[in-house]
């Protein structure tokens, strides 16, 4: 085939990855700090 | 006409697009933010001793942190959804994308080990030495969390490929038997003479638009290639 896989290339894909899973884990820190102090 | 048909959907699995990529980013964070939602909770559950109780017409004795009787069910359901979003879209998406999500198993087992093994070596409080109905759970965890871990890193050679999605080394053999399949088929039908033919035929009608030959030149000529390719 071609070999473009398609829109996003895998490498800036994996830093996307990498950044969505600490987004993540930020989130849920923040959402738990909120839940259990009010 | 069915081995085109599977050429073109096997070319269209490989594709995705940016919906594709944002939802799959979504599974990925929510399955983020799920795990460590539990991880949290469950830290402040074991630090009113393990054990909490929340509604019905009971005397509770011990009341669950606030907001861990919210969090805990959403996070666990949250966490299944996005791990199905993550493997759809990763799927899709191809190569060692769709394996990922794969790593949610070790992360949830080893995080939530280590909060054992934390509560059972340093426990909590007054209590002091260990705690071994902590410390049992936690070694379990650890097992069934590390094991598959193990088992998934030697996938990460996906990466040393071309870095392509679609590079050798990524294709599973599914993908290597339809692809054989496809080339087999191609050769017993005579494909490669129908690419042929189509060629003869634009260099004909590229010769009549410069008017090499006429009209009836063409349609001799036409009749002639698709008369002699017809065996």
């Amino acid at each position: 085939m071609d070999g473009e896989g398609g829109t996003v290339a895998p490498q800036i894909l994996l830093v996307l990855v990498l950044f969505a899973v600490f987004a993540g884990i930020l989130f849920a820190m923040w959402l738990f700090g909120v839940m259990t102090t009010t | 006409m069915d081995t085109i048909a599977r050429v073109n959907e096997w070319g269209s699995g490989s594709r995705y697009g940016l919906v594709d990529v944002a939802l799959y980013l979504i599974g990925i964070a929510g399955l983020a933010a799920c795990l460590t939602l539990v991880f949290l909770s469950m830290r402040a559950v074991m630090d009113v001793g393990g054990f909490c109780a929340e509604g019905g017409p009971y005397e509770i004795q011990t009341h669950c942190p606030e907001g861990t009787v919210l969090l805990l069910p959403v996070s666990i359901f949250g966490g299944l959804g996005s791990a199905a979003l993550a493997g759809w879209k990763g799927s899709q998406i191809g190569g060692p994308f769709g394996g990922l999500v794969a790593l949610a198993w070790p992360a949830l087992f080893i995080s939530l080990g280590w909060n054992f093994l934390e509560y059972g070596l340093w426990p909590p409080g007054d209590e002091a030495g260990i705690v071994w109905g902590w410390l049992i759970p936690g070694i379990v965890f650890e097992v069934m969390g590390i094991v598959p871990l193990i088992g998934l890193l030697p996938s990460r050679r996906a990466f040393d490929g071309t870095g392509s999605a679609d590079a050798p080394v990524a294709l599973t053999s599914a993908r290597k038997r339809l692809l054989n399949d496809l080339v087999s088929h191609a050769h017993e039908r005579g494909w490669g003479a129908q690419e042929d033919l189509v060629s003869k035929l634009e260099r004909l009608a590229t010769l009549r638009e410069r008017g090499a030959i006429t009209s009836d030149e063409f349609e001799a000529a036409k009749s002639a290639v698709i008369g002699g390719s017809r065996r």
